[in-house]
C-alpha cells in the first residue's frame, strides 16, 4: 500500500539492534505491517548486525569461545521432535481499514477492547493492558485543532484510523510521524471522521496538572 | 540481497538446511563450531557476561536448532538469521532480568573494555569483512553512534547522555552511516 510517512532509518538501526523500548518496538511492529519499503530497510540494518558480529576480531572471539564441555552438554541434550516450522509468512501489506496483527494480539481484539478515558474536550485516550507504561491510544475528535508544539524525547505516533494534516503532510493509516527532536507541528485532525493514532514514548509521561498540560502527553509539550 | 562471502554464505545454506531436513547433529556441530564464538562474543560485549552469559549462548544455539526449518535462504543470509536469533534471545533474558528486578547477568562491560568505537585492530583480518572495514572508515561520530547501538546495546537516548551530544544528533549521525553502509551492501532504496 502507498504510505507517505516511514520510519527514520536511526530507527530502524535500534530496532535491529534490539534497543528500542518494549512499546516502541511494538509500534514499529506495527508499521511494518503497513510496509514494504520499510521492511526491507530492516532486513538490510540487521544484516549489517549479522556482518558486524561476523566480523569480530578473532582475538576478542577466541576469548569469547564456549567449552568444549558446553558443547558436547549442548549435543547430548538435542531432541530431533525439538523443532518449529515455519510460521506462515506474511508478505502482503495490510491495507489501512485493517489493524496491525501485533497490536491486535496485544489488545486480544479490536479497537473495542479499549476503555477510553477523556483527558480535553475532543481527546481521548485508552491504555493498553500489559502494553507497558509508554503505550497508548489516542482518538482525537474530527476538526480538532491542536496546538503548535516540538518533541522533545522520542516519539513515534502511527495512525490506526482517520487522519490529520500538519505541516510536514497528511498522515493516513499506517503513516507514521517518527519526528526529529527539534521538529515543531501543528496536527489538525481532517473533519469526516475522528482520527485513532498509537503512540509509544520512551518514558512515561504524566497526565495530570491542569488543562493545558492534558495535552502533554500527545504533544511532548 | 546477497552474504558477503557468497562461497561460505552458500555453505553454511546448506549446512543449516541439513539441519532442518535431517535433524543432522554432525551439520549442527559444524555450524556450532563456527558460529558460536561470534554469536558468544556478540552477546559479552552487549554485557550478557559470566555463567548467565555462557547460558545465553546456549540458548541461542539451542534456538538455532530449534528453528532450522524456518530458515529462508531468499530473505536473508545465514549470519543475519543467526543475528536476529542471537538479538531476540538477548532481548528476552534482559525483559525476564527486568521483571525480576535484577541486573546481574548484564554487567556493564566498561570494565574490561574501554573502547567506544571499532578500531581496525578490531576487525577481522584474514576476513574479508567489507563492513567493518568500512566502519572503522566512517568518522569518528558516525562510527561511535553504529558501535554503541549494535556493539554495546545502547538506545539514542542513553547514546546521548554516553557520548554527550544531542539526541538530534546521535539520530542523524546514524543515519549517515547507515546510509553509507547500506550502499556497500549494494542495497539501493
Ligand atoms: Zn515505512
Amino acid at each position: 500500500m502507498t504510505l507517505h510517512h516511514h520510519l527514520d532509518d536511526s530507527t530502524l538501526v535500534a530496532h535491529a539492534a534490539g534497543t528500542l523500548s518494549t512499546e516502541m518496538a511494538l509500534v514499529v511492529d506495527c508499521h511494518l505491517e503497513y510496509c514494504a519499503i520499510c521492511r526491507e530497510n530492516l532486513v538490510v540494518a540487521e544484516q549489517l548486525g549479522g556482518e558486524m558480529m561476523m566480523g569480530l576480531a578473532d582475538t576478542a572471539v577466541a576469548m569469547s569461545a564456549p567449552s568444549e564441555d558446553a558443547k558436547q552438554a549442548l549435543l547430548a541434550s538435542l531432541d530431533d521432535g525439538d523443532i518449529e516450522l515455519p510460521a506462515e509468512v506474511v508478505d502482503e501489506d495490510i491495507d489501512g481499514s485493517e489493524l496491525p496483527r501485533a497490536l491486535v494480539t496485544l489488545l486480544g481484539g479490536g479497537l473495542e477492547q479499549l476503555k477510553w478515558r477523556s483527558l480535553a474536550p475532543g481527546l481521548k485516550q485508552a491504555r493498553i493492558a500489559g502494553g507497558g507504561d509508554g503505550l497508548r491510544v489516542l482518538s482525537i475528535a474530527p476538526g480538532t485543532c491542536m496546538p503548535l508544539h516540538g518533541h522533545r524525547g522520542s516519539e513515534l505516533t502511527l495512525v490506526l484510523q482517520g487522519s490529520y494534516s500538519d505541516e510536514i503532510g497528511r498522515f493516513q493509516p499506517g503513516d507514521i510521524a517518527d519526528l526529529d527532536v527539534d521538529t515543531e507541528h501543528q496536527p489538525i485532525v481532517d473533519r469526516d471522521v475522528e482520527c485513532i493514532c498509537l503512540v509509544a514514548t520512551d518514558a512515561p509521561l504524566k497526565f495530570r496538572g491542569i488543562i493545558p498540560r492534558l495535552l502533554q502527553p500527545f504533544f511532548g509539550i | 540481497m546477497e552474504p558477503s562471502t557468497e562461497a561460505d554464505g552458500t555453505r553454511w545454506v546448506r549446512v543449516i538446511q541439513r539441519i532442518a531436513a535431517d535433524r543432522d547433529r554432525e551439520a549442527f556441530a559444524e555450524l556450532y563450531d563456527h558460529f558460536t564464538p561470534r554469536v558468544s562474543a556478540y552477546l559479552r560485549r552487549q554485557g550478557a557476561q559470566g555463567t548467565a552469559g555462557d547460558d545465553l549462548v546456549q540458548e541461542v544455539m539451542l534456538a538455532v536448532w530449534r528453528k532450522a526449518a524456518q530458515f529462508d535462504a531468499t530473505r536473508a543470509a545465514p549470519s543475519t538469521w543467526l543475528f536476529r536469533i542471537a538479538r531476540n534471545q538477548l532481548i528476552d533474558s534482559l525483559r525476564k532480568q527486568t521483571a525480576r528486578g535484577g541486573d546481574q547477568a548484564h554487567q556493564s562491560v566498561d570494565d574490561e573494555e574501554t573502547a567506544s568505537a571499532l578500531t581496525t585492530e578490531q576487525v577481522e583480518t584474514g576476513d574479508d569483512n567489507k563492513i567493518l572495514r568500512l566502519m572503522t572508515e566512517l568518522p569518528k561520530l558516525q562510527n561511535e553512534v553504529i558501535y554503541a547501538s549494535y556493539f554495546l546495546g545502547q538506545s539514542h537516548g542513553e547514546i546521548a547522555d554516553s557520548l554527550a551530544i544531542p539526541l538530534g544528533s546521535v539520530k542523524s549521525n546514524l543515519r549517515l552511516a547507515f546510509r553509507k553502509l547500506r550502499a556497500s551492501l549494494g542495497v539501493e532504496l
